[in-house]
């Protein structure tokens, strides 16, 4: 049986904050943080996998809607000797699915839409393993600016007041230039190519992040 | 291993459960700060100067920045890999001075090589993804350390697609001050 660190690791989160003495309800509307991310990526028309890592600012809106501003940097394997390499700088709105939003200890399902903006850089290195047996030439593009659009779900978790645990899986489509390699039958890439218009090949996104909210507005009393 | 590993974590995660009270020297207000060299164990290894700073905005939970700056061997490829870590680490006091500590952090390397590639040296930002493991002792001031890193990254734009995964390990003194 395969155990996962990142597994053990919320595990053991679990056990040490239950008894954390701070025992106040996660967070109020209109609280607001910042927090690290990590993500993983699989490209499905462009034969790229990777992960990258990133950061975000949190601001909880309403008790079920939150939000995420976040920039992730993100380095992709393609085949055997190409890359893919994304910055995505955006935003996802969270819709907790349960009655209670985000006023609870339990884990919060959510639904979650966003868009984002993309700069995207795509290359090679021709070795002489490839057909083109230039000796090791790096080929790659300028960076190619899209605009891209994002819908998942995923569960956020308050062990204790003001830090969230979040992990979620979103679809995301790219939208405007489509940039991409093509490999030759052996999987070796061979050209940068780029066309304008919309490819529903896009990638499925996964990210655990953490974030601890530095602000957060007392509730009034009636 | 891996298994020993999982069993020492679930431990440490039970045993802090006993322990009601926070030690005095980890408890919300703190800043600690470390320097010392690091070892890295992976496909090839490195010695890296080391820097940490922290501060605690709760009993049990620290704002953590790490940085990781290479100063050898010479002749690994690439040569110069230089990393920083960032994001919230976890405090688990043991008693009254001994502390474990976990994070699960995110980073970025800046990886640098002349001349590797015909056209062009290498000079590339590779993300990194981590998790981190700590033992401290603290007094009024001051605390030892011993610290492990599990260290996730590659590159791509280089001759060959280079694994920079690693385990970096490192122990000293650190400098810590209650500002609350």
């Amino acid at each position: 049986m395969k155990i996962k660190l990142s597994s053990v690791f919320l595990l053991m989160l679990t056990f040490g904050f239950s008894n954390a003495q701070d025992q106040s309800i996660s967070v109020n509307p209109g609280s607001a943080g910042i927090g690290m991310r990590t993500s993983s990526s699989v490209f499905l028309g462009d034969n790229a996998a990777g992960f990258g890592a990133g950061g975000q600012i949190k601001i909880l809106f309403s008790n079920r809607v939150n939000s995420e501003w976040f920039l992730d940097y993100m380095n992709s394997s393609a085949g055997l000797n190409g890359y893919r390499k994304d910055t995505h700088i955006g935003w996802s709105v969270q819709f907790a699915v349960n009655k209670g939003g985000y006023q609870t200890r339990m884990p919060v399902p959510f639904v979650e839409a966003g868009q984002c903006f993309d700069w995207t850089t795509v290359g090679f290195v021709k070795n002489n393993s490839s057909e083109n047996a230039m000796p090791q030439t790096s080929v790659r593009n300028q960076p190619v600016f899209s605009a891209a659009t994002q819908a998942g779900a995923g569960v956020a978790w308050f062990p204790i007041s003001r830090l969230e645990l979040n992990a979620q899986v979103q679809y995301m489509i790219h939208l405007g230039k489509d940039v991409h390699l093509e490999f030759d039958d052996d999987n070796y890439a061979y050209e940068i190519s780029q066309s304008k218009g919309t490819s529903f090949d896009g990638h499925i996104l996964g990210t655990i992040s953490i974030s601890w909210y530095l602000i957060q507005p007392q509730k009034k009393r009636a | 291993m891996k298994r020993i590993l999982i069993f020492i974590l679930l431990f440490i995660s039970v045993n802090s459960i006993a322990q009601k009270k926070p030690g005095p020297g980890i408890r919300k207000g703190l800043l600690r700060a470390e320097g010392s060299l690091a070892y890295g164990s992976g496909n090839s290894s490195r010695y890296y100067l080391q820097g940490e700073l922290e501060y605690l905005v709760h009993n049990r939970v620290g704002i953590n920045g790490m940085t990781y700056i290479n100063i050898g061997p010479a002749g690994n490829y690439p040569n110069s890999v230089h990393t920083i870590f960032s994001g919230p680490a976890f405090h688990f006091p043991m008693s009254k001075q001994m502390d474990v500590s976990l994070a699960l952090q995110p980073g970025l390397s800046f990886v640098k090589d002349k001349g590797s590639i015909e056209n062009s040296a290498v000079s590339e930002m590779v993300p990194n993804t981590s998790i981190m493991g700590g033992l401290a002792y603290y007094g009024s001031f001051f605390h030892l350390f011993f610290q492990m890193r599990a260290n996730s990254a590659y590159t791509n734009d280089t001759a060959e697609r280079q694994n920079l995964s690693d385990l970096r390990i490192s122990f000293g003194l650190g400098w810590n001050l209650n500002l609350k």
